[in-house]
């Protein structure tokens, strides 16, 4: 089989036909591998480990191709999912912890949602670490799924297992708990 | 703490990303995967995965050193409120869904109300309007040669209406419904002064029969069963529909009450 044939096909055929023959996953891999990985590095910041994680998490869609079954949701959610649940098995295996990146909180439009005005956005930064600190790790992928990776609130609810209307609720429910712990502590 | 603050994510080159891709490996590692167990509850809301973690503290926190020394005081004085919350907002949840439920009835249903208040324009039959809807469907090909698909993208939607007319429908809902004066004068008198309306809530099928009566705003059982009696006893609806297709729809409607 020439790559050129391999291209030919769609993703669910390509999805089919890796069922049989793994090589079938190599354009799926390629063509994912960036969103995956960017994802996983926002969460570990460290290029090998992402690497490593990344490769684990195509690893195991790899070996469990026959779990994935079209439900409206993209493979890349799909991969998402198990990308995540790698690495918070990382985190907890190993003791380490997610990263957060700051700089997100100021520059998407969590901004306006959490109704930071502009002179505000100092104090914000220096408040964030506390703020987020009451945040499960769940709910903190809910935020940063939904401002920071721009994902709809269906996939993000595909991808943490919950419907999408909890998915919405929560978020706007977390939001709201952010908006009140930075204005009782500026208050 | 729970995660390890950075000011700024490091910058990825694509370089970086494609220096990290390793397929033949991704197919030699599949096979350790075969075993493991997919869509593990690691990242389930609500679970404390994160308390084995706090005892790791020794990561350097970059920006927030001095917020930290505060945090165990806010977290103390946070919680009893964390724990009270979710059931407040549950509630909240709960008047949204409601909400979004009668919305976009209210919204099938504003032009019988509508036409109620415009009593006196005496409102059309309803067969003049459907075949003014039909001729709506042909107009537009003479003046310019439009295709079958720009037509369509006009849908017309004709919402339920009483036959022959709303003026016959208002007249027999007058004439059928009776004070349930009876059965409140046993209990006391004062209530015989109960005036108001009983919001009910209905569907017309495709064959114009009403059915499915809920009480929206309810004015007492006595008199929220008179205006379902008196409404399901009206049968004889044109049923809505969308581009010249009878369709299922679902009306709102005021049953007044007054002492006469």
């Amino acid at each position: 089989m020439t790559q050129d044939n391999i291209s030919e096909y769609t993703e669910i055929e390509l999805i089919e036909k890796s069922k049989e023959d793994k090589r079938f996953f190599e354009p799926l891999y390629k063509k994912y591998y960036e969103q995956v990985f960017r994802l996983v590095f926002s969460r570990v910041q460290d290029i090998d480990l992402a690497g490593d994680i990344t490769s684990e998490a195509f690893g195991k869609a790899l070996s469990h191709l026959d779990d994935y079954k079209y439900k409206g949701y993209p493979l890349s959610a799909w991969l998402a999912r198990i990308a995540l649940n790698s690495c918070y098995d990382y985190f907890r295996s190993q003791k380490k912890q997610r990263h957060v990146s700051l700089e997100n909180y100021v520059s998407h439009d969590i901004v306006f949602e959490v109704e930071i005005e502009d002179n505000e956005r100092e104090l914000w930064l220096t408040m964030l670490p506390e703020v987020l600190e009451k945040l499960k790790p769940a709910e903190l992928e809910l935020i940063e799924l939904r401002f920071f990776e721009g994902k709809s609130f269906a996939e993000i609810g595909y991808i943490l297992d919950i419907t999408e209307g909890n998915a919405k609720t929560r978020t706007y429910r977390i939001l709201k708990r952010l908006k009140r712990h930075f204005k009782r502590s500026t208050s | 703490m729970k995660y390890k603050f950075v000011d700024k994510a490091k910058k990825l080159t694509p370089e970086d990303i494609k220096a990290q891709m390793n397929f033949d490996n991704v197919v030699k590692g599949a096979s350790i995967w075969a075993g493991f167990k997919l869509g593990s509850a690691i990242l389930k809301l609500g679970s404390k995965v994160t308390a084995s973690v706090v005892a790791g503290t020794s990561t350097v926190v970059v920006t927030a050193a001095v917020v930290v020394a505060t945090n165990t005081d806010l977290l103390k004085s946070n919680s009893p409120d964390e724990t009270s919350e979710p059931a407040t907002e549950i509630v909240v949840e709960d008047e949204k869904l409601s909400e979004e439920e009668i919305t976009p009835k209210k919204v099938e249903t504003t032009p019988l109300v509508a036409k109620k208040e415009k009593k006196e324009e005496g409102p059309k039959p309803k067969v003049e309007q459907q075949t003014e809807a039909e001729k709506a469907i042909p107009k537009p090909l003479p003046q310019k040669t439009v295709s079958k698909e720009d037509i369509i993208k006009e849908d017309i939607v004709i919402d339920a209406s009483p036959l022959p007319n709303l003026e016959t429908f208002l007249d027999f809902i007058d004439r059928e419904l009776k004070y349930p004066v009876e059965e409140i004068a046993v209990n006391s008198d004062s209530l015989k002064k109960i005036e108001g309306y009983v919001e009910v809530f209905f569907t017309v099928n495709r064959e114009g029969k009403a059915n499915n009566f809920k009480v929206r705003k309810s004015l007492g059982l006595l008199f929220d069963n008179e205006a379902i009696r008196v409404l399901r006893k009206y049968q004889n609806w044109a049923p809505a529909s969308y581009n010249g297709e009878a369709v299922e729809s679902n009306l709102k409607f005021k049953v007044h009450f007054k002492v006469k």
